[in-house]
């Protein structure tokens, strides 16, 4: 009794101060949108519904910030971008509620928890008609099965990344560093329960996302024996790594391949026989956002050709746009051709979605690696 | 006689030579960081060639700019507001008795005990209660909420810097004579004359170093204020942990810098204002001294 009038008590002396602070920081961050003078493109949507600004939530580094101030410049809506190390984050931030973003990016299992947790709202499609430029080979998965909640904003894979001056014959399996790793202290492979555990299991010959005890007591044993060999488990610095050469093997994200080798051109990335895995980044709009509108416009925009190869050629990842793969850059298409980067139907074949099994499950294997002497 | 000097030697050269190592290991980092915002190189630890790139890039970087002008915002304004909170705390709990003054300073103790992470989870689910129950009362919907932002950081700044800013302010006005200001008020002065002209003066050390602490403290933040930030109000150091996920950027590396210089001017001035606020006192102090 007595604590909940407290508690009213305290909220009411906090309101004015928050209120008051809030009004202050709205025009704080109306910074120089210049809203009243944009050029009609046809690219705006109507522009008597879209708003003066919008906050989008985008993984660090995960677009050319050139992107957003065109974008400003074209449609008069300043876009306001905070970023996130990892879904586990974006999934926290829509759960607390009110978080106030109207565009997030979550990765394809994010997805799926974002859309059974009904954190999301279905899209609208017409207003987005550049969705007819998207791959059908990238609409219609496990985690939106009719993409009535996500599209598909860039997609790379996991695979081998390697220095090709350390290696005779060019690593085309797993075991190069799970198993018969010859790098001792310059390998790593990636610090997150599912890329390790995954891809340990894949090369075990199980599913990626397999639940088996089985197949999980043997990846751990194998990545205990691992963990001897490898400099790190890493997931931040190993781009770096390899462009210095550091490192000369590493389980890798295909476009972190490719940020290494703009540095460094001996770094190649392979998807292995075992298999691969790839996943996928989607544009979603959290169900309480804002501004949905506006954030459906600033899908379409980001899905026009133009704009979807600066973005690709920024990330270094795939655009699943096929209009924007055909104004892809020569330098571009090099750096993943010649990589080894690029996935053709040949590559295709070996990649498995990033379907995810039980998370307490990996997790427990993990932490059994991980705090392994 | 000799053993006693050698014995007096060996120990100021064992100390001598553990600082030395112990400067070395906390400074190290510091030059190879200071060292690297300078090298052209984009990644690894190879020194390519001296460049200022690094340093002309950063105003172009809107989103590290909107970070830097929030730190800076937020540490500006709960830098002066706690330590005018955290004297006043500390001359009344210093200053007398009264009920509730030992659970006033356990409650004061709280965010200096407790982990940051228990602060940041506790303050998330207090604001997000009181912002739902403030947009219920107002009425406002998703496209217009009061959310978190840069208020929420600031407000949970003050909290944590109040509590660390006492403790400082406290601990000089233990070492102030009481007989001063019983002085002061027998001679005919009043309360607000004894605070400002005698006890201020006195404790303006301590006030000045829980002001310091306050604004490091703020700059520094990272658990707290990533629990209570909202769009568009990532602060310095969770933009910086944000980056550091593709590769350490050098441009990371040049603000660092910038910051590691800007804290060097801020701890001189603050040593400068400390030794002049002695200086002017000594004198006066001893005047009646001499006279006498």
């Amino acid at each position: 009794m007595s604590s909940h009038r407290v508690i009213k008590a305290v909220l009411l002396a906090i309101a004015p101060v928050l209120l008051i602070a809030s009004c202050a920081n709205d025009d704080g961050d109306a910074d120089g949108a210049g809203s009243g003078d944009a050029p009609v493109t046809g690219r705006c949507g109507d522009e008597s519904k879209l708003g003066d600004s919008l906050n989008f939530y985008n993984w660090a580094d995960y677009i050319d910030p050139e992107v957003l101030t065109d974008f400003e410049a074209e449609c008069g809506v300043a876009v306001t971008m905070d970023t996130y190390t990892s879904n586990q984050e974006l999934i926290a931030k829509l759960q607390a509620g009110n978080s106030g973003y109207s565009l997030v990016i979550p990765t394809d299992y994010a997805a799926e928890q974002i859309i059974q947790s009904g954190l999301a709202q279905k899209l609208d499609k017409s207003q987005i008609p550049n969705a007819k430029n998207i791959d059908p080979n990238q609409l219609g998965f496990y985690y939106d099965p009719a993409n009535e909640y996500s599209l598909p904003y860039q997609y790379s894979t996991t695979g081998i990344a390697y220095n090709q001056t350390a290696f005779d014959t060019p690593p085309t399996s797993w075991s190069a560093i799970f198993d018969k790793n010859e790098h001792c202290n310059k390998s790593s492979i990636l610090d997150d329960q599912y890329e390790a555990v995954g891809a340990a299991l894949v090369y075990l010959g199980y599913e990626f996302s397999s639940e088996d005890p089985e197949g999980h007591a043997k990846a751990r044993d194998l990545l205990i024996e691992a963990k001897k060999c490898i400099s790190a488990f890493d997931s931040a610095n190993f781009i770096g790594n390899l462009a210095s050469g550091e490192v000369v093997i590493a389980e890798a994200w295909g476009f972190a391949a490719g940020i290494a080798r703009l540095d460094n051109p001996d770094v190649k990335f392979v998807v292995p026989d075992e298999g691969g895995i790839m996943w996928q980044d989607n544009f979603m709009i959290p169900s309480d956002a804002p501004d949905a509108y506006t954030a459906h416009v600033l899908i379409n925009y980001m899905l026009e050709a133009d704009v979807g190869a600066k973005i690709t050629e920024f990330i270094l990842g795939f655009t699943p746009n096929l209009e924007a793969a055909k104004l892809l850059s020569d330098e571009y298409t090099a750096l993943i051709e010649d990589g080894g980067i690029a996935v053709d139907d040949e590559v295709r074949k070996r990649l498995t979605p990033s379907e995810h099994g039980s998370s307490e499950l990996f997790s427990s294997t993990w932490n059994a690696v991980v705090t392994s002497g | 006689m000799t053993t006693a000097r050698t014995r007096r030697l060996a120990s100021t050269w064992t100390l001598g030579s553990i600082s030395a190592v112990a400067l070395f290991m906390l400074y190290l980092p510091v030059a190879v960081l200071v060292v690297f915002s300078f090298n052209s190189a984009r990644t690894g630890a190879v020194w390519e060639s001296f460049t200022l790139d690094w340093y002309r890039s950063i105003p172009d970087d809107r989103q590290l700019m909107r970070a830097i002008s929030n730190s800076l915002w937020i540490a500006l304004i709960a830098t002066p507001v706690s330590t005018v909170l955290a004297t006043m705390l500390a001359l009344g709990m210093e200053g007398g008795r009264f009920r509730g003054k030992r659970s006033t300073e356990q409650v004061l103790n709280l965010p200096i005990v407790a982990p940051e992470i228990i602060t940041g989870v506790s303050l998330l689910a207090a604001m997000s209660l009181a912002l739902r129950f403030l947009n219920d009362v107002l009425g406002r919907g998703n496209a217009d909420a009061i959310r978190f932002g840069r208020p929420t950081i600031l407000l949970a700044h003050i909290a944590f810097d109040t509590a660390f800013a006492t403790l400082i302010v406290r601990a000089s006005l233990r070492n102030l004579d009481p007989a001063l200001a019983e002085a002061s008020l027998d001679l005919g002065a009043t309360r607000w004359q004894t605070f400002w002209r005698v006890i201020l003066p006195a404790i303006r050390p301590g006030v000045l170093g829980g002001a310091l602490m306050a604004l490091t403290l703020s700059i520094d933040n990272f658990v707290i204020t990533f629990f209570v930030t909202g769009p568009g109000s990532t602060t310095l150091p969770i933009e910086i942990y944000a980056r550091l996920r593709r590769t350490i950027s050098p441009s990371i590396n040049a603000v660092a810098t910038l910051i590691f210089a800007a804290s060097i001017v801020v701890l001189v001035a603050a040593l400068f204002a400390q030794a002049l606020g002695s200086a002017k006192r000594k004198p006066s102090a001893e005047a009646p001294v001499q006279g006498g």
